[in-house]
């Protein structure tokens, strides 16, 4: 718990719960905004989310200016100036992001090209560099894993360049999240274990990075908590509305404390798998987790271990090495059953990494900003030696 | 706890634990405490704390001048840079600021204009930098607790930090450098050397930088 200095900050208003949903029109209203561009992508729409957003502005005086739903996985420097054009041309005055983090941090991307009222993203790449009021940004997340409702990050993907661009700024923070169970239960299994993984790694990497604070981790220590006791219930069974409300509360308050705390190797390591080799975000981590814990052993084994009660569901005895040994062995066994449950891989060869691409990987993970706030160096060749034992 | 409430009472304290206004709420609040050591530095007026910050920032560009010339470990880091890279040191709002470029493989300081940076790394306030400079807290921890922000490419500000790195270690004692690194470098004997040779060559080069 040692906190010489910190800042805490989240404005975001959170409303969870069933038919939270419905609450989407009078939140406009109360920002004072009235048409809405929704960023979604096809599977999310494919799957009739839309249709309980459309039908939740009956009755309203808000309306849907348009509808955008081809954001790529990752969204993209290209497709962010591309929703900030649509924004402009269909006079709408507020983001409504509805899907998993690819949608949100493409509206969150949209809003700083509008604000900014520029034709690039790129030009605002880099941390706290943007000054002016945005638009109001609604969140409605689809999936269970990024937290980007509640964090000031945008990762988009540099499709020319093979590398996952971090947008960081205080004024990135969305204005409102709703959680609405019936938003994530048609998450196929995969997805939802893919997701719920990444809401894991968010919480156990804010417990021991070096902007960990009391705040944040009282908040990882929940978050903990929801996903232990719901993730294998979501992938077993999709329609347990309880578990899936649950889910979303842990993927939001992981978000709200990884946003205050930040991420370390594994989110590194993953952001560029993702950039070079297109392994789902999700994926990556659960994979990584385990190993991105053993690399800060040596100087974390206090913290990793204080968290074993709440991975293994039980107190474990022994010093602090053997507490974060058994919080290790945890999360593989969680792996292991999610791997059984829902076929989420659990080695990198299984996610479609090569062998040969190992090297490019860990160049790009040496520049990930990510890595500051791990608590032990790492070098290149200490990249490339994670990625190999996690091959 | 019943002489503490007398004792407020006579002072006019409302139970809020407010003073009350009027001649007899005169209370002796104890002084703040004078600050020890390297603390007396943030006691310093902004002009002195100003000027410090502009020769250690000098300091950095020097030493990174000297290093990208004589230091194997640097050239490396650099080799992968391409020319023409600028980026800059600045202090917010009104503080001092140095701006270096690679030219010809090397790292050169070309003043103080942020115009055509490409990578910034901002020290918040004039103390944040001290901070660092003093060797208080290390690049990771002032990130860490939101002490500096970055504008530009967080990837090319990674490869600069990392060159930042290797530069300071040649700039610091090792005692600090245990202290503020994640990892503490070793430096071999030549480089050693190299470290000693860069003291002599520090205060001429901070003069000379100065006029720049
Ligand atoms: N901004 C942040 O704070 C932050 C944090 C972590 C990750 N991220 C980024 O978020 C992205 C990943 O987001 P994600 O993991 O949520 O996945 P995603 O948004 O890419 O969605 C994954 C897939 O699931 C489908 N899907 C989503 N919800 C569904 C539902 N309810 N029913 C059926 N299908 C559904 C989508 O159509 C898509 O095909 C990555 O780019 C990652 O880097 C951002
Ligand atoms: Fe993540």
């Amino acid at each position: 718990m040692k906190s010489d200095f910190y800042e805490f900050f989240c404005p975001v208003k959170v409303i969870s719960g069933k038919q939270a949903l419905s609450n989407l029109p009078h939140e406009m209203d109360q920002l004072n905004v009235k048409r809405a561009l929704v960023v979604t992508d096809k599977g999310v729409a494919g799957a009739g989310l839309i249709s309980y957003v459309q039908d939740a502005f009956q009755g309203s005086f808000c309306e849907i200016g348009h509808i955008f739903d081809e954001t790529p996985p990752d969204s993209s420097n290209m497709v962010v100036n591309q929703v900030a054009e649509l924004f402009r041309q269909k006079n709408c005055d507020c983001f409504v992001a509805v899907g998993g983090g690819s949608c949100i941090d493409t509206a969150k991307g949209a809003n700083i090209v509008v604000t900014e009222q520029t034709d690039d993203l790129m030009k605002f790449r880099g941390a706290e560099r943007l000054k002016k009021a945005m638009k109001p940004l609604l969140v409605v997340p689809t999936t269970a894993g990024t937290g980007s409702e509640v964090t000031l990050v945008a990762v988009i993907s540099n499709v020319q360049a093979g590398v996952k661009m971090a947008f960081t700024s205080d004024r990135l923070y969305p204005n409102v999240a709703i959680l609405d169970p019936k938003m994530t239960m048609t998450m196929p299994p995969k997805i939802t274990a893919a997701t719920g993984m990444d809401a894991l790694t968010h919480a156990i990497e804010a417990y021991y990075c070096l902007q960990k604070n009391p705040i944040s981790d009282s908040l990882a220590i929940t978050a903990i908590k929801l996903a232990m006791g719901n993730l294998v219930k979501c992938v077993e069974n999709g329609k347990d509305e309880s578990a899936r409300l649950a889910m979303a509360n842990s993927s939001l308050i992981a978000g709200m404390a990884f946003s205050n705390s930040m991420v370390g190797v594994v989110h590194a390591l993953a952001h560029a798998t993702g950039g070079v080799c297109h392994v789902p975000h999700g994926v990556a981590n659960a994979i990584l987790l385990p190993f991105g814990m053993e690399n800060n052993l040596a100087k974390k084994a206090c913290e990793i271990g204080e968290l074993a009660p709440y991975l293994c569901g039980r107190e474990i005895q022994g010093d602090d090495r053997a507490k974060a040994g058994a919080a290790i062995q945890a999360v593989r066994n969680l792996n292991k059953k999610l791997n059984q449950l829902s076929g989420l891989p659990n080695r990198l060869r299984d996610a479609g990494v090569t062998e040969d691409k190992l090297e490019a990987i860990a160049k790009v993970a040496v520049n990930d900003g990510a890595l500051i706030y791990n608590p032990e160096e790492v070098t290149f060749e200490e990249a490339l030696e994670i990625l190999r034992r996690a091959f | 706890m019943s002489s503490e409430s007398n004792n407020s009472k006579s002072a006019g304290m409302r139970p809020g634990g407010v003073a009350a206004a009027g001649p007899s709420a005169a209370i002796s609040y104890p002084k703040a405490q004078e600050p020890m050591g390297l603390n007396r530095l943030f006691s310093l007026s902004y002009p002195v704390k100003s000027g410090i910050a502009r020769v250690a920032l000098l300091a950095l560009a020097v030493g990174f001048e000297y290093l990208s010339r004589n230091c194997d470990k640097l050239k490396k880091e650099i080799s992968t840079w391409e020319e023409g890279r600028v980026f800059a040191l600045s202090v917010l709002s009104k503080g001092p600021s140095v701006v270096l470029r690679k030219e010809n493989g090397a790292i050169r300081y070309i003043g103080g204009n942020l115009k055509d940076s490409e990578i910034v790394f901002y020290f918040k306030n004039i103390d944040s930098a001290l901070m660092l400079f003093a060797g208080l807290i290390g690049a990771h921890t002032a990130s860490a607790q939101h002490r500096t922000i970055v504008h530009g490419d967080i990837g090319i500000a990674m490869e600069v930090l990392r060159a930042m790195n290797i530069a300071q270690s040649y700039l610091y004692p090792g005692i600090v450098l245990k202290k503020t690194f994640k990892r503490a470098p070793k430096l071999s004997f030549s480089e050693q050397v190299l470290k000693a040779k860069l003291m002599l060559a520090l205060l001429p080069g901070i003069a000379a930088a100065a006029k720049k």
